[in-house]
């Protein structure tokens, strides 16, 4: 039991943080660049009908990345790599989660120094920081 | 650095009734008109605000109701047993150290400054305190659940409101600040109820989404 405990947990290590594919398919015709340049609410919509597998490798990628790209301080990284690590499919296959969990995650924003638009961006959506600072731009310009 | 410093904010603050309270010029104003009655009123009342408005009214009030508000948290800390004896010791420490003049003079505010970044230094050289504990323990004035509460209730995330009027549209959101930045509104509110079901809202796409944005 423990062994596959210990099995489970280094495979979804290994696919989260092996080489990162640059697109992939979300579902038949959707490529993941296809979905990030939607709207806010077209994603929302699309995500909360994927398969937990999805959402989770969704995120998974987005963290990955941002850990990559930003420049973080020790405390970010420590929170971004936990939420990697908790946007689990055993997570979306047991959600909604607690508000309680929630609301532990959301007390870490001061702690983060950041904002509420940071923390939406940083832990509410699967675009990466990147992704999401451009689909902001070309609104403004809209 | 940081905002992880905060407590020294909130240990410092320095502000009366009379100047800024918040930088929202609603829930500042709402402070300044209900600052006197938070003086007055229990720890319990004050707790049960919204977050935004509990910092908002805090900051308002006088130095002696601030550290007796510090004192009652330190006491219930104290009481739920967490902490070994060489550890409430230290803690109690800091609460013992505080007195209103630190929070009603700039020298006073000055010399807490000093302490309370010396006192931090003892505790994560003594024990193995991490960001986190520091935080719950010495930013906030609230125990750790309590803390949640705020932040749940807070209007800055999901407004709320009654069942009347039942809409059909189906929930979107969980927090204002997916609506602005979604162009969709200014506010996530529950008035009137929508239709739950999906759980593709807040932290990693993982909570119910509860409102719709207006």
């Amino acid at each position: 039991m423990r062994k596959l405990f210990f099995l489970s947990l280094m495979c979804s290590l290994i696919a989260c943080t092996s080489k990162l594919e640059e697109d992939f398919e979300i579902r038949e015709g959707l490529m993941r660049s296809n979905l990030i340049s939607k709207s806010l609410p077209e994603q929302r919509e699309i995500f909360s009908s994927l398969p937990s597998e999805m959402k989770s490798k969704l995120y998974c990628y987005k963290f990955s990345k941002d850990l990559k790209e930003q420049k973080l301080s020790i405390k970010q990284r420590r929170f971004l790599k936990e939420l990697r690590d908790f946007a689990s499919i055993e997570t979306y296959d047991s959600a909604p989660i607690s508000p309680l969990i929630e609301a532990n995650f959301l007390s870490r924003m001061d702690l983060m120094g950041w904002d509420e638009h940071d923390m939406f961006k940083y832990t509410m959506t699967f675009m990466t920081v990147n992704e999401y600072d451009d689909y902001m731009n070309k609104r403004l310009v809209e | 650095m940081l905002r992880s410093f905060s407590f020294l904010m909130f240990l410092v603050t320095l502000i009366s009734c009379s100047k800024t309270l918040s930088c929202d010029p609603l829930i500042n104003e709402w402070a300044k008109a209900n600052c006197d009655y938070y003086e007055l009123a229990s720890r319990e009342e004050i707790i049960s605000l919204p977050m935004s408005r509990q910092r908002a009214i805090y900051v308002g009030l006088s130095g002696e109701r601030k550290v007796q508000l510090w004192r009652e948290k330190a006491k219930m800390v104290i009481e739920t047993g967490i902490l070994t004896e060489d550890e409430k010791c230290l803690y109690q420490e800091l609460f013992n150290y505080i007195t209103p003049y630190h929070y009603e003079t700039k020298q006073g505010s000055e010399e807490l400054l000093c302490f309370v970044v010396a006192w931090k230094e003892r505790v994560l050289r003594q024990y193995n305190w991490d960001e986190m504990k520091l935080f719950y323990l010495t930013n906030i004035w609230m125990t750790e659940d309590e803390f949640y509460n705020a932040i749940l209730a807070d209007n800055l995330y999901t407004k709320s409101g009654g069942n009347a009027g039942i809409n059909t549209k189906t929930c979107e959101c969980i927090y204002s600040v997916y609506c602005s930045t979604s162009g969709l509104g200014s506010t996530c509110s529950t008035y009137p109820s929508c239709r739950q079901g999906t759980n593709s809202c807040g932290i990693v796409g993982s909570s119910n989404c509860t409102g719709t944005c207006q």
